[in-house]
């Protein structure tokens, strides 16, 4: 045994056999992964020749001064296997010239890291955003529902013109009616408008509190998604029965019940009511509008059927599902036909009241649909810009390769040869940026994710998936077309070159190119900045709403005492617990330091939580009704503890009970509409029953307080009328406190107070004003939040471009400048000349972006509030930003050229 | 044809008696994931051969069958030209200190 060169051998000592054996079929192990890398003709040769070296290598003799050892030697060994067997996959595609281009352009890139990194992050900047703003857009809008045949399943509403023909919640007896009487329609299913929140106790453990979504039996079976266990509801149970029938969610199932199946079957009590835990439904299961815990039969009274009630109240959510080969308009005809055959039958309730239909997707999507196509033309405008830089980079290097070019064209490489080596930079550069695009995609979609309002439509299945990475894959190839075929033109057109001086490294073509590259990106940014401007105005205008009321240091507290604690909630002895219950927490809450003002309500502010009816005035004929009225319970002192002003007469007081004198306390807007030539409304009586009753009873308005906005930020307020909660004996009540410092502090005192009142209360929903107001604009927040990330990117990636172009063109006049300089041009005339230049390109695109923007802009149309899509301040203002960025992206090369000192740059010559 | 300081030493590795893959990987202190690649290069460039050794001769040193590797006159002629260029590979040390197995 000879010495060898690299391991110098001391002694000599074997392998222990086991280890021999391990190491040996690790090799093997490795080896038969990577033969079927290797082409089938050459496999059993590889692999034995590999399996024989490292064999060899295994049995080789270990020095004990070896470092280190062979285990590590080996694998290092063995891992030239990899590259083995993949030069040997590739060898027959070796000779092909397409990877001879890649080849070639892998070298070029490497050779010039700088450049490589910054087109590489660049595009990947715009490939990431669009890649993650696709991906919403994908699962959001363009993706059916995840239902069978979702094509055929559609949401049905009602209308009024009455009230402006906006869709509307649909009365049960009318839904019922077109159940019955529809062809179209395979079956007609409804929920109730909104969950609610469920007590349920299982006996064995602590009563879980869950939201529970009333439905009509049929749902599933129109939505047509059966339970993985157990049965889904049933027509009947639409209506009352002995014992409530539930179905649990799949994550409610797992959540309270640790996924075990004997939950079907399971006696529950919801509020204390019997029920059965029927079936659960299969993981990801959502019904249309959002994840509930549990559903549940609506049990109706059949003896409501023929109530006036059923047919005045709209409070479901109809959908359907249309029969085979039914087309929509023919659906919406036959309900057309229904309708007015329901208002000729029930002219009090039904005279005025239209249905419409809409396919279930569209209906679902429909608010999210505008902001998200805004932010994807938003970040379409980022990646264009992005692809324009990368252009702009390549022009700049295609020009500095003039020299190399030209050779290789008088070399005989022909121009298709040229722009397929320009394309195949392009290429590996796209495919760079994809990979990176879609890493920093993943990122966006998890900070949008968290970003984004409740209730966004599928938010949780919005992820970067196979899909979504093939929509990358693409726009990666096609930016590649975009910014590496318009350099690859004209860098091809070598001749040209040729034909002037050797050393210009610089074509007409070429700067013509990129004049309008520049053009196009300070035109593209300007669009982007000034849909930019107007959102957020729009959104500083929301901010600013007078919203009737100060929400600041106002807590919300919504507490539901269960039916159970209070059976027979019709029994005034229940009533009155229940209000005593009420009367004491306030108190004991109000007693509580740190705590200001408190009141109660039955709906808080700007969530929609009211109820809406028509109203009459005594006095005034029967048909002068008042449309649409809000309601909203509050109690005495809830104007004053959020600080809304009381203009005329007095507030509630304790003595305004139910055994008093009914009384109202209206707002500035009902005093307008029901009083348009002035006069005092105290002391008006008001009805609110349309169709009055023996029950019906007048209202006399004894107050006038300011607006409050109850609907949302943005809706203007709407007459509200307010009654005493006093008088109001439902089982949930909204407590607001104002507190003197951070209303969070107060939380767990308030808590313990509830629980001190009574253990089995539990407390529900804390959150504070000011996070109402936050939420209710928290779609016009993210987008104008994400439209400001991608405006920023977009103009920095367009000053970057601009500052590029101009300091590589004015370094082409540098001789010129020189020359202007010898014969006597001052500093300030050289300065002054490459400005101009560079200032009359960003004027071009300034221009052109003012242009982009005023069309673009009106696509922002409903996304705008209080200000207009052609607001000439927004306009002004961000284009003379831009013109100043533009500015100094041009005097920064303008001042070195001039300060360069010109016989230097003339002797070079 | 392309001749790199890399080809060259292997050239001068077989010429100077190494026979096998891990032989020349110890020779010339190249990593086999350079090696091989190298040697399916020249082989199919014609300036290397290769063969299986006999299986006698394996049994005989008790191990599988190895797979051996020599030089054509191209590949002689080419390490003349690589020696011609890199001067260096003939003063380097490169090769199989002790002679080939027999």
């Amino acid at each position: 045994m000879g010495v060898r060169l690299r391991r110098r051998l001391h002694f000599e000592e074997g392998l222990s056999v086991p280890s021999r054996r391990r190491r040996l079929a690790w090799c093997s192990r490795w080896l038969r992964l990577l033969a079927p890398l290797v082409p089938a003709s050459r496999r059993r040769d590889w692999l034995a020749e590999w399996q024989a070296e490292l064999a060899c290598r295994v049995d080789a003799p270990q020095s004990s001064h070896d470092h280190p050892p062979i285990g590590w030697h080996l694998a290092r060994d063995a891992s030239g296997a990899l590259l083995d067997a993949l030069w040997l996959a590739y060898e027959p595609w070796s000779s092909d010239p397409m990877l001879e281009d890649l080849r070639h352009a892998w070298r070029t890139l490497t050779r010039h890291p700088a450049f490589t990194v910054g087109a590489v992050l660049t595009l990947a900047i715009g490939i990431g955003v669009t890649t993650a703003i696709m991906a919403a857009v994908d699962v959001v809008l363009v993706r059916p529902l995840p239902y069978p045949e979702p094509d055929r399943l559609v949401a049905l509403w009602e209308s009024n013109p009455e009230y402006g023909s906006r869709p509307n919640n649909a009365a049960p007896a009318n839904v019922l009616d077109w159940r019955e009487q529809s062809v179209t329609l395979d079956d007609v299913a409804f929920r109730r408008h909104a969950p609610r929140a469920r007590i349920l106790d299982a006996g064995s453990k602590e009563a879980v509190r869950a939201s529970g979504l009333a439905v009509s039996g049929n749902f599933f079976d129109v939505l047509g998604v059966a339970p993985t266990l157990g049965r889904a509801l049933v027509w009947d149970e639409t209506w009352e029965t002995d014992t409530t029938g539930i179905v649990l969610d799949h994550d409610f199932w797992q959540r309270a019940f640790g996924g075990r199946t004997d939950a079907v079957g399971r006696s529950i009590r919801i509020d204390g009511l019997p029920g059965v835990v029927v079936g659960i439904m299969p993981a990801r299961f959502e019904t249309p509008g959002g994840k509930v815990d549990f559903w549940h039969g609506l049990a109706w009274d059949p003896g409501d059927r023929d109530a006036l009630s059923f047919r005045s109240w709209h409070f479901l959510w109809p959908i359907a599902r249309l029969a085979p080969g039914v087309t929509l308009p023919q659906a919406r005809a036959e309900l057309d036909v229904i309708s007015r055959r329901l208002g000729t039958a029930h002219p009090d309730t039904n005279a005025h009241v239209t249905v419409g239909i809409t396919p279930l997707h569209a209906w679902q999507t429909g608010d999210t649909r505008r902001p998200l196509l805004v932010l994807l033309g938003a970040v379409a405008i980022v990646l264009l810009i992005a692809c324009a830089n990368v252009a702009n980079l390549l022009l700049v290097r295609a020009a500095q390769r003039g020299r190399e070019m030209t050779v290789r064209r008088a070399l005989g490489a022909d121009r298709l040869r040229l722009s397929r080596q320009l394309f195949a930079e392009g290429l590996l550069l796209a495919v760079a940026a994809g990979a990176v695009g879609v890493i920093s995609a993943r990122g966006m979609v998890i900070a949008i994710k968290a970003l984004a309002p409740e209730g966004l439509p599928r938010l949780a299945d919005i992820a970067v998936d196979t899909r979504v990475i093939l929509l990358a894959g693409g726009l990666a190839l096609m930016s590649t077309l975009l910014f590496a075929l318009a350099p690859a033109w004209i860098g091809a057109r070598g001749g040209a070159v040729l034909r002037t001086r050797g050393d210009e490294p610089s074509s007409r073509q070429g700067n013509r190119a990129r004049s309008v590259l520049v053009i196009a990106e300070v035109a593209l940014a300007l669009a982007l900045m000034v849909g930019l401007g107007l959102l957020s105005r729009s959104l500083q205008a929301l901010y600013e709403v007078d919203l009737g009321f100060t929400p600041d240091h106002v807590l919300a507290v919504k507490v539901e005492l269960p039916t159970a604690m209070f059976p027979g909630s019709d029994s005034t002895s229940s009533t009155a617990r229940r209000a005593s219950l009420f009367a004491q927490l306030e108190a004991d809450v109000r007693a509580l330091p740190g705590v200001e003002a408190l009141a109660s309500a039955s709906g808080l502010p700007v969530t929609g939580q009211r109820w809406l009816t028509d109203y009459a005035i005594a006095g005034r004929p029967r048909e002068a009704f008042g449309l649409g009225v809000g309601h909203v319970n509050v109690s005495p002192g809830f104007f004053r503890t959020l600080e809304t002003p009381l203009f005329q007469g007095r507030d509630f007081t304790s003595a305004d009970g139910s055994n008093s004198e009914s009384v109202i306390v209206v707002n500035e807007t009902w005093v307008r509409e029901a009083f348009p030539n002035g006069g005092s409304p105290l002391g008006a009586q008001v009805m609110f029953d349309r169709y009055p009753d023996a029950e019906s009873q007048w209202f006399t308005v004894v107050g006038v307080v300011g607006d409050i906005r109850h609907e949302n930020v943005g809706a203007p307020p709407r007459a509200m009328v307010y009654q005493s909660i006093l008088r109001d004996h439902s089982s949930y009540r909204y407590l607001t406190i104002r507190t003197e410092s951070d209303p969070a502090v107060l939380v767990p005192a308030i808590r313990e107070t509830v629980q001190a009142l009574d253990p089995a209360l539990p407390l529900m929903e804390v959150t504070t004003f000011e996070s109402l107001v936050t939420e209710s604009v928290a779609m016009e927040r993210l987008v104008t939040l994400l439209l400001a990330v991608f405006g920023l990117v977009a103009t920095l990636l367009a000053m970057i471009g601009t500052y590029g172009t101009i300091a590589f063109v004015t370094n082409q006049r540098q001789r010129e400048l020189a020359i202007r300089a010898a014969v006597g041009a001052s500093r300030f005339d050289l300065t002054r000349l490459v400005i101009v230049r560079g200032l009359r390109w960003i004027g071009l695109g300034l221009l052109a972006g003012l242009a982009l923007a005023a069309i673009g802009s009106r696509f922002l149309g409903s996304l705008l509030f209080e200000v207009g899509a052609g607001d000439p301040m927004t306009y002004a203002m961000f284009a003379s930003l831009l013109a100043l960025a533009g500015l100094v992206a041009c005097w920064l090369p303008a001042r070195r050229a001039a300060r360069r000192d010109p016989s230097a740059t003339l002797r070079a010559d | 044809m392309r001749i790199t300081v890399t080809t060259g030493a292997i050239l001068q590795a077989l010429a100077s008696g190494c026979r096998y893959g891990f032989d020349l990987m110890d020779a010339t202190g190249l990593p086999s994931g350079t090696v091989y690649p190298a040697l399916r290069r020249l082989e199919r460039q014609e300036l290397v051969r290769s063969s299986w050794e006999s299986a006698e001769r394996a049994l005989a040193s008790g191990r599988p069958r190895r797979r051996y590797y020599t030089l054509s006159a191209e590949g002689e002629a080419a390490l003349a030209t690589a020696i011609e260029r890199f001067p260096l590979l003939r003063g380097a040390g490169i090769g199989a200190a002790r002679p080939a197995e027999s």
